[in-house]
């Protein structure tokens, strides 16, 4: 188990050296330079936007450039301490070091995202318990449409049409944000929950369709065996014969989706978080797109590359620990 | 599978399946293929989301002499025509530039489906060469391409499609080029495990007893057999990459208009949602003809799984 262990963590490497690489390159050879899309102020002359360029560093070639901003720069020349060693550098639009922000937006992300995995995963899984169950009834084939359905809506049309109903007409959720605008509302765990109802549901959605599916399959699998038909033989009720005896064997092969499930999550919250309004990072993203804000966007790909990798080293992890099936081969 | 559980459903399942058992049985030998298309011809669902397509994928092909029937130009504003209700001149309304909603909408049919298929397309192609390469090749080429693949699956595929599409000036050609460059790992993975375990057959060990050389056996007894699976692949990558795209357009790192796409003619939906009485047109009919072309174009796909490979039923 260590040496498995150990020998897993040792493959990440060239995955994380991979995903600087390419993130970095991407930005090295994008169109248009940096210095001069900031400062378009034409007062400004060459030779200070060579002294800015040379400041930054940029007027280095690229290998040096990578590797100063992997490792950093120990003569001191240029502002980067590496990335290894937890500097992603600085906005250049907030002229705040990139981490701080993140700290600062992670926050709101997390709590969209862990509310999502947890309406997925409950009703995904129930749902694809009872698609089993019921299988090829009428049941099955409505959960079974409604799992297709809700994988072809856009989530940024269910969004806003969510906000038609529920938040214009209805009036029962806000349109947006995490907080009410107007500060004299009191703020409180049920104020916040309720700002995250709609933004949670349209996340969830797509996640409750693949989880259901899923576990739907491994249901089925698991349903033919011997041991389910004992203990139904056994008089045990349905509810016990399939959620505790079945179940418990079919969730196992579930832990393999943690890591594409925070690719997933993390993609989907850039969308939701536009509609919504929410203040996290699928915003400070798309806002730092926007503003040719490089530091900001490497950093939020390569750290969501890092929750990724993890994802997955863990999910391998817990496979080996829950079946010892894949321990022996 | 079926024997070990005797509810009222697997015995209608299971009479089902000796009704198909009894209608396959015919005189004549059948190939893999023709039994393929017997299934579908069965199937009620797969039939009808494929003729919806069909019809969409004609309104897109004849999109320019409609809209010249129509008398209306997806391109033309005008401004006293902004924000019009649907009416006999401009069937969908117009937008706030006064552009004709129907004729941007069929203009925009082409563009999705065109960037669904065509990316696929490229897709399919770069794994399947890929995916056999690693396989054949084995060694250092294998645990270069598995090392490519898993940088790239890292990386949230949004968040590489936003960096692209906020770096360059976003053209339909440029995005099929794009998605085809980043959505290829998944393909490839399957094309190579397949091919690894397809390696292992009897038929392949015969073939290269007979003394038929790797690149042979390899085009002409491997190949054929992952196509199935590729098939399936592909109806399924179609929808995604046709939301990805909506995605993208709808949050402005996509196709730019005036081009229209169903996605960027979406871009401000979200300004619209106090006034939905009088301007739904500018809300439903673009959000609705993603979800049910993407929503037929998955219904393919798992009738197409059900036909070619119904043990993953």
């Amino acid at each position: 188990m260590t040496t498995y262990l150990i020998r897993r963590i040792i493959q990440t490497i060239p995955t994380l050296l991979g995903v600087t690489l390419i993130t970095f390159l991407l930005i090295f050879y994008s169109p248009g330079d940096p210095i001069d899309m900031f400062y378009f102020d034409p007062n400004i002359s060459a030779e200070d936007k060579d002294r800015m360029r040379s400041q930054l560093c940029l007027d280095r070639p690229g290998w040096e450039q990578y590797l100063y901003y992997m490792v950093g720069d120990r003569s001191g020349e240029c502002p980067n301490q590496g990335i290894i060693f937890g500097d992603f550098g600085e906005s250049i639009a907030n002229d705040r070091p990139v981490l701080e922000l993140y700290r600062e937006k992670m926050w709101p992300t997390l709590q969209l995202t862990l509310g999502a995995m947890v309406i997925g995963t409950v009703v995904g899984i129930a749902l694809g318990i009872i698609s089993a169950i019921f299988r090829a009834t009428l049941t099955d084939n409505i959960i079974r449409f409604m799992s297709v359905l809700f994988d072809a809506i856009p989530s940024f049309f269910l969004g806003i049409m969510l906000i038609i109903v529920f938040g214009v007409n209805l009036g029962w959720f806000p349109l947006g944000g995490m907080v009410p605008i107007r500060s004299s509302e009191t703020v409180n765990i049920w104020v916040r929950l309720h700002h995250l109802v709609l933004p949670t549901i349209v996340l969830g959605v797509g996640w409750i369709a693949v989880m259901s599916r899923y576990m739907r399959a491994e249901t089925l699998e698991v349903l033919g065996q011997d041991y389910v038909r004992t203990a139904k033989s056994k008089g045990l009720s349905g509810f016990k014969v399939y959620f505790k005896h079945a179940a418990r064997n079919a969730l196992i092969p579930i832990v393999t989706i943690i890591g594409p499930a925070i690719t997933a999550l993390l993609g989907g919250s850039v969308v939701i978080e536009r509609i919504f309004s929410w203040p996290g990072m699928g915003r400070m993203v798309l806002e730092a797109l926007a503003q040719r804000d490089f530091p900001v966007v490497m950093a939020v790909t390569i750290i969501s590359a890092v929750l990724v990798i993890a994802g997955n080293l863990l999910a391998d992890i817990l496979l080996v620990m829950v079946d010892p099936r894949v321990r022996l081969s | 599978m079926a024997n070990s559980n005797l509810s009222p459903a697997s015995i209608q399942e299971l009479l089902k399946q000796e009704n198909e058992k009894e209608a396959l049985k015919d005189d004549t030998p059948r190939s893999f293929w023709r039994i393929a298309v017997t299934r579908i011809r069965r199937d009620k669902l797969t039939l009808t989301a494929m003729s919806v397509i069909l019809v969409i994928l004609l309104v897109s092909i004849f999109a320019g002499p409609i809209s010249n029937i129509l008398d209306v130009d997806p391109f033309d504003t005008d401004l006293l025509a902004q924000f019009e209700p649907p009416s006999a001149e401009h069937l969908l309304g117009a937008d706030d530039l006064g552009q004709d909603q129907f004729a941007r909408l069929i203009y925009a049919a082409r563009i999705s489906l065109g960037i669904g298929f065509f990316s696929a397309f490229f897709i399919l192609t770069i794994g399947i060469a890929l995916g056999m390469i690693a396989a054949f090749f084995g060694g250092w080429v294998d645990d270069f391409i598995m090392w490519v693949i898993n940088t790239l699956n890292s990386i949230p595929q949004l968040y590489l499609l936003l960096i692209l599409g906020a770096l360059f000036d976003i053209t339909p050609t440029l995005l099929v080029i794009i998605f085809g460059l980043t959505s290829w790992p998944f393909t490839t993975r399957l094309v190579r495990s397949q091919v690894y375990s397809l390696r292992e057959r009897e038929y392949v060990l015969a073939s290269t007893a007979l003394g038929a050389s790797n690149f042979y056996t390899m085009t002409r007894h491997i190949l054929p057999n992952v196509i199935p699976t590729v098939i399936i692949v592909a109806a399924r990558a179609v929808g995604n990459l046709m939301l990805a795209e909506a995605i993208l357009s709808f949050i402005g790192f996509g196709v730019r208009p005036p081009t229209p796409t169903w996605g960027n003619m979406l871009t401000k939906a979200q300004q619209y949602v106090f006034q939905f009485d009088e301007r739904w047109f500018l809300i439903l009919p673009a959000g609705l003809m993603i979800t049910i072309t993407v929503l037929c174009v998955f219904i393919i796909g798992d009738g197409l799984r059900d036909a070619l490979d119904p043990r993953l039923k």
